[in-house]
């Protein structure tokens, strides 16, 4: 008994710490890097057709409403344009493209629980030379017991919309992340 | 023989509740088993277990360039490749193929691995399988034309079982990604195969870009 709530003390303190340093953790100083975000309307209108229904996956959409906020604090200075830049002041080029997508159904009234988007990013310079290549993989799940407003009970055109946005949410977060902490970045932002 | 009408009725009372009982348990046993159906149970969940990771140099097909180590451990085995992905891949036409590739580099060399650069003469690459979910499509519409509530879950279960697989080699697929120094990749490339018969030696070529240049490295290898 009195190991036991030794044990309970400990780890105890031990989330408490964890928990205060959690909160008092610097929020991530942004690559001195004048960058531009590429979303082309090809992009912005791209679908993947997948899944065990073939459904249809309008990623583009939504990452083209997520991912200029998320990137926004990554670097000094964030441009959007829906082409290559040819000239300008941008230090880099980012290109983002999604490569696959795909979801796992519950065996309860066919409704789609997990989805996974997987975005591939290039990080260009402006003489068009690949720095940095990267995929990251976004996931959203989903609960299906818990009862979610104006939602189609099968294959659920809201649900999905929610899902479709909340893995792209979640993939503009691990970019903006992955993005921080690439040595190769950091290396041109410290070259410039 | 003449049965007093006194236990005629008694007999007649506890047969009736006998009946009604036995039919209250049966509702009882199909609703456990509806029930059982619905909600999800975590024993039923497919597992797939990690495949193991060892150092490129490590396994038996590998190559070296400068800084640069693959190596890979091709899963013929049907067994294999049912223990790893929860269904039998080579039978469907692909091959999978571990690969982990090292950048050992203590200078500041990174490399960037692009899966669409990545070259199988004779077959063609960036195809992920996709396990086929029309028996549990079929089973399902005959199951609901037939009124089967077994049926139908049965092929529910079989069509979540599907979407999970393919999900699960999505995940374990190797992606496109940059090699910093001292950093390795790793995942499962599906090569496509006959379906049928004996297959050919596999020549495979990854070109590894410098980052920032235009100078490549060719990971080459046969097995």
């Amino acid at each position: 008994m009195m190991i036991y709530s030794r044990f309970l003390l400990v780890s105890a303190a031990a989330w408490a710490l964890s928990a205060m340093v959690a909160y008092g953790q610097e929020p991530k100083i942004p690559l001195p890097l004048k960058a531009s975000l590429v979303l082309t309307p090809e992009f912005c209108a791209s679908e993947i057709r997948r899944g065990t229904f073939r459904e249809r996956f309008a990623v583009g959409e939504a990452a083209c409403t997520t991912l200029e906020p998320a990137l926004k604090g990554t670097f000094s200075s964030l441009t959007v344009t829906n082409a290559l830049p040819t000239s300008g002041n941008s230090q880099l080029v980012l290109v983002p493209r999604f490569v696959d997508a795909g979801t796992v159904i519950g065996w309860y009234l066919l409704t789609i629980r997990q989805m996974d988007v997987f975005l591939e990013w290039t990080a260009k310079d402006m003489s068009g030379k690949t720095l940095w290549l990267e995929t990251v993989h976004g996931s959203a799940t989903h609960d299906p017991l818990a009862k979610h407003a104006g939602e189609d009970p099968l294959m659920g055109r809201a649900l999905l919309k929610s899902l479709i946005a909340n893995s792209v949410k979640d993939a503009a977060t691990q970019s903006a992340s992955k993005m921080c902490g690439a040595p190769e970045l950091i290396k041109v932002a410290r070259s410039h | 023989m003449l049965i007093p009408r006194h236990i005629e009725e008694a007999l007649r009372l506890t047969y009736a509740s006998r009946m009604r009982s036995a039919g209250r348990h049966l509702d009882q046993l199909i609703c456990f088993g509806i029930l059982s159906c619905l909600i999800p149970n975590p024993c039923f969940a497919l597992k797939f277990p990690n495949y193991p990771v060892r150092a490129a140099s490590d396994y038996s097909v590998n190559a070296e360039q400068g800084s640069l180590t693959i190596g890979v451990q091709v899963l013929d085995d049907l067994d294999e490749q049912k223990t790893y992905f929860q269904t039998k891949l080579s039978p469907k036409g692909f091959l999978p193929v571990f690969v982990v590739i090292q950048n050992a580099a203590a200078a500041q060399d990174s490399y960037i691995f692009d899966k669409t650069k990545v070259s199988i003469p004779s077959a063609a690459t960036n195809a992920t399988p996709q396990a086929s979910s029309k028996a549990a499509m079929g089973t399902m519409l005959a199951s609901v034309a037939a009124g089967s509530l077994v049926g139908s879950m049965i092929a529910l279960k079989m069509a979540a079982d599907t979407s999970e697989i393919s999900e699960e080699l999505l995940l374990k697929e190797l992606r496109s990604t940059t090699l910093s120094p001292g950093v390795s990749v790793r995942g499962f490339l599906y090569i496509p195969i006959p379906k049928k018969g004996d297959r050919e030696k596999v020549h495979l070529k990854i070109p590894m870009l410098k980052s920032g240049s235009e100078e490549a490295v060719d990971l080459e290898l046969v097995f």
